[in-house]
Parts: structure tokens; sequence; C-alpha cells
């Protein structure tokens, strides 16, 4: 993927007045997007083929996101700027890129259970550290014993059982 | 008669004995000088034929002497190629030796050094394994004793330690 011409249409998009509703809006079409290729090879076969026409691709697109005409267009100027492709194969990229536009933090957490008490506890936790304006999903995985692990955005904590166990291992 | 006998017999006598003389006279005139030509040269060619004699015999001296410097040289030859052979083959000795010796001292190092890095290799696993021993039964007794409360309180204390982490940091 050419950086340049994803930072250039980045730029595009943020200079071009657009609002926080619509960001918000592109992302969760994006997001939508993402969930759909990842999914359908046949989808992806199709919008990644140079071979089909632009309104063939859009149509498609629609189908997945909706009829909301902020994230339309977003679409079209991405096939505009010659990067569905990019979008298709690194999607979580352009998420990324959005969500720094919105100030927002994705958080992945993995806890040994869940309930409705430890799941307020760890989003109060968080929100205390990064502010309100997170995407919080939640995962279950008994083999961390207890405590947490956090993956927020790159950077990534674990304070569970299991790695402090690690830590101990690796240490003696 | 007798008397008669006895001078006839002396007369023929005198005159044989003359002739007789008369006889080795001749020959003496006529044969002395080639019987002595034949003596001169006779001698002389005893006297070639010992030269040549001596000659050969000086030439086969000589070359006896110098055959036998020869082989006096061959033989001082040999003896110092079996001495120098017998150098090489002692320091060849002495060299297989000290390499035997430089080789064994080697590996026994080696084999001390094996065992000790296989001693060491095994006490780390042996500490290992006690290790992961002491790790999966405590974490068995954790999965036990590990409450939901305690877990929220483990949650808790450790978001506040990532709180101050990123403060810090920021």
């Amino acid at each position: 993927m050419s950086s340049a011409t994803v930072n250039d249409f980045f730029q595009a998009i943020t200079s071009s007045g657009t609002s926080k509703d619509d960001l918000n809006i592109i992302y969760d079409s994006v997001q939508k997007f993402s969930e759909v290729t990842s999914k359908n090879k046949d989808v992806k076969v199709f919008l990644s083929n140079d071979i089909y026409p632009a309104e063939s691709k859009i149509d498609v697109i629609k189908d997945i996101i909706g009829e909301k005409q902020q994230a339309i267009n977003f679409f079209k100027t991405i096939i505009d700027f010659g990067i569905l492709n990019d979008l298709i194969d690194s999607s979580e990229f352009f998420l990324k890129k959005i969500r720094s536009i919105l100030s927002k933090v994705k958080v992945k957490v993995v806890v040994s259970s869940l309930n409705q008490r430890k799941e307020e506890i760890v989003r109060k936790g968080l929100e205390e550290i990064w502010g309100t304006d997170l995407e919080i999903d939640f995962f279950i995985d008994e083999d961390i014993i207890g405590g947490v692990i956090l993956q927020v955005e790159d950077k990534f904590f674990d304070g569970s059982i299991s790695g402090k166990l690690k830590q101990i291992n690796n240490i003696i | 008669m007798e008397e008669i006998n006895t001078v006839a017999q002396l007369k023929f006598a005198s005159q044989h004995l003359f002739n007789l003389i008369c006889f080795i006279g001749i020959l003496y005139y006529f044969l002395r000088k080639p019987v002595s030509v034949f003596f001169v040269n006779r001698s002389k060619n005893i006297e070639e034929s010992i030269n040549t004699a001596k000659n050969i015999i000086d030439e086969a001296q000589q070359k006896y002497d110098e055959n036998s410097m020869k082989i006096n040289q061959l033989d001082n030859e040999v003896t110092s190629i079996n001495k120098s052979s017998e150098n090489i083959v002692e320091s060849k000795i002495d060299d297989i030796n000290n390499n035997a010796n430089s080789m064994v001292s080697m590996i026994e190092k080696d084999t001390e050094e094996i065992i000790k890095l296989e001693s060491n290799k095994i006490d780390s696993q042996i500490r290992s394994a006690m290790i992961q021993k002491a790790i999966k039964i405590s974490e068995n007794d954790l999965k036990q004793k590990l409450t939901e409360e305690k877990d929220e309180e483990l949650i808790i204390s450790y978001l506040a330690e990532v709180k101050k982490d990123v403060i810090s940091n920021s």
C-alpha cells in the first residue's frame, strides 16, 4: 500500500469539513465492510477485481453498509483514489486512522470469566484512563486463570495470573 | 798291431775333432748374428710384454682403488642415509607420540567440559522441571482458590497500576 496515497486520502477527509458524526457513520460502515469482506470470499474477489465497473462495486457496497450517503461518498472517494484493495487487505489500518481522527480508542479486554459487575468495573477503570470514547471488546479465556489482559490500540498490558506466572518462570 | 790301431784311432779322432771345430766355427760364424738378433728381439718382446702386463696391473690397481673408493663412499652414504632415516623415524615417532598425547589431553579436556555442560544442562532441566511443576501446582491452587471477588480486586488493582503507568508516561 502506498502510504503517501493513504495519507493524502485521510488529509482530504479531514480537510473537507467532515463532521464527527459523519466520521462515526463512516467508521461503522468500514467496520461492517471489513467484517463482510473478511468472511465472504466472493464479495472480496469481486471488489478486488479491477475488471468490474466502479458503479457495480458501489451497489455491492451499498448492500453491505446501507444507504447512508456519507459512507457511500467515502467509499466512492476510496475507489477514486484507487485504494479499495488496500482497504480490503488492511481494513484495521484504515479503522485505526479514523479512530485517531475521532480520538477514539479501541480496547481489547481478555478476562477469565465475565459478568455484568466485572464488565462495569473494567469499563469504569478504562474510562478513567483513556476517556469515555472507547470501543471495548470483551473476550473470555479461562487459561489466563484470573486478572485481565488489555490491548489498547498497539499497546499490550498483561495483568493476568498466567502472565505473572510466566514472568516468574522467566525470571527464575 | 795294437799300437797301429791306437794311432789310427787318434788320427781318426783328431780328424773328427777338427771337423767338429770347423763345423762349430762355421756355425758360429753364420749363426752368431741372427741368434743374437733373435734373442735381443725375444728379450725386447718379453720386456714389452712385461711392461704391458705392468701397465695392465697398474690400470687394474687404479680401477680397483677408484672402485674401492666409490664403494667406501657408497658405504658412507648408505650409513648416513640409514642414520638420517633412523633420525627421521625417531622424530616421526616423537611427533606421533606428542600428537597422540596432545590429542589425549584435548579429549580429556573436552570430555571434562562436556560432562560439566551436561551436568549443568541436567541441573537446569531438573530446576526447570521443578519450576514448571511448582507453577502448575500454583496454577491449580489459584484456579481453585480464586473467587469472583478476588478476581475483581485483582482487575481493579491492575487497572490502577496501568493508570499510574499511563499517567507517568504521558
